[in-house]
């Protein structure tokens, strides 16, 4: 694939929520369990230290979730790009971008990133904002459904 | 039995009042956060001080201001809980709650719990959870909106988050985050219930 391929808004992405190796039922990293017994995916499974969100591009793995696992027992959510897109948080613009890794130690051609970009006089991505954009993606990958579910022990 | 004595002062910040005297009520002892359930003997002086003889946990759950404090004792044990998270829970360095921040969302969720149930309006419980950077968040859902109050040590900030839908039948998130104050909460829960 083109490494300066544009992502569609039908593009499917994939996020992977990881297990915790420690306590899997620990449902304090990425997932939680509804009142309907039902898992889903919480905003820290959308956190990262610098604000910007490493996803994979279905298309360009065949849309085969499992390889955005790096643990059997992880999740991989899924969101669809033009739902990310339509995400409105004031003094920023919600982007999705073809990010693809090519260093042989951790080569991902699937690799994206969903940034935030300040608009305006506005510089840096609050905390605040960045909640607000892990919060909505979250409600995205509940809706849609998960591409991978979680397995718990 | 410990005893204890309640001024005006308790009286102002819990739901307690003279209709209360001769029934089991549980009060708040103290403005830490911490309720406990007391068996309230006679009252002394007309200005509503009380003596209040020993600590019981009631059997009235029948009794309205029982089931209230029962709603507000389990979302102070939720909030508790999130002390015993350790540092780097998620792998990415972020604290446990301070004890500041788990303060704080005892009073929040308590004041906030009277000033719903004292309103026209019912109460939907909410989700409690530690958020990055030693953040605890309390999230309440309704029909696609979505209210949430972040608190960290003093600071405590609430986001509004709802969808619309545009005539291609695409959906648009929308937000909004501000400092809540008590005045304008019965404005935020209308929201949530009634949109």
């Amino acid at each position: 694939m083109d490494k300066n391929y544009i992502i569609k808004d039908i593009d499917e992405l994939y996020r992977r929520v990881p297990i915790n190796p420690i306590n899997p039922n620990d449902n304090v990293v990425g997932y939680a369990v509804n009142a309907s017994g039902d898992i889903i995916v919480r905003s820290t499974a959308f956190f990262d230290r610098t604000k910007k969100i490493s996803v994979d591009l279905a298309i360009k793995q065949c849309f085969n979730p499992r390889l955005s696992q790096n643990d059997p027992r992880d999740g991989v959510a899924k969101l669809i790009t033009g739902n990310v897109r339509r995400i409105r948080i004031k003094d920023y613009k919600i982007k999705v971008l073809y990010d693809p890794i090519y260093d042989p130690a951790e080569k991902n051609e699937a690799h994206s990133l969903i940034v935030m970009e300040p608009v305006g006089e506005k510089v840096g991505i609050s905390d605040s904002a960045f909640r607000n954009l892990r919060r909505n993606l979250a409600d995205i990958a509940n809706e849609v459904g998960w591409a991978l579910e979680q397995t718990l022990q | 039995m410990p005893q204890q004595t309640l001024n005006t002062t308790h009286l102002q910040h819990s739901s307690l009042n003279t209709s209360t005297i001769g029934h089991v009520v549980p009060i708040q002892s103290d403005f830490q956060g911490d309720f406990k359930l007391v068996l309230i003997s006679h009252q002394v002086h007309d200005d509503y001080d009380l003596n209040v003889h020993g600590i019981t946990i009631s059997q009235e759950t029948h009794n309205p201001l029982n089931l209230e404090f029962h709603q507000i004792i389990r979302m102070h044990k939720i909030i508790d809980s999130l002390s015993d998270i350790k540092d780097n829970w998620d792998g990415e360095g972020s604290k446990r709650p301070t004890n500041k921040t788990i303060s704080t969302a005892k009073i929040l969720v308590k004041e906030f719990y009277i000033h719903i149930n004292s309103s026209i309006f019912h109460w939907i419980n909410p989700r409690i959870y530690n958020e990055h950077n030693g953040y605890i968040s309390i999230e309440w859902q309704n029909q696609g909106r979505q209210l949430y109050f972040d608190i960290k040590d003093d600071d405590v900030e609430y986001t509004k988050m709802w969808k619309t839908i545009d005539e291609e039948g695409n959906t648009w998130r929308d937000s909004e985050t501000d400092c809540p104050n008590m005045d304008s909460c019965i404005d935020l829960w209308k929201w949530l219930i009634n949109g």
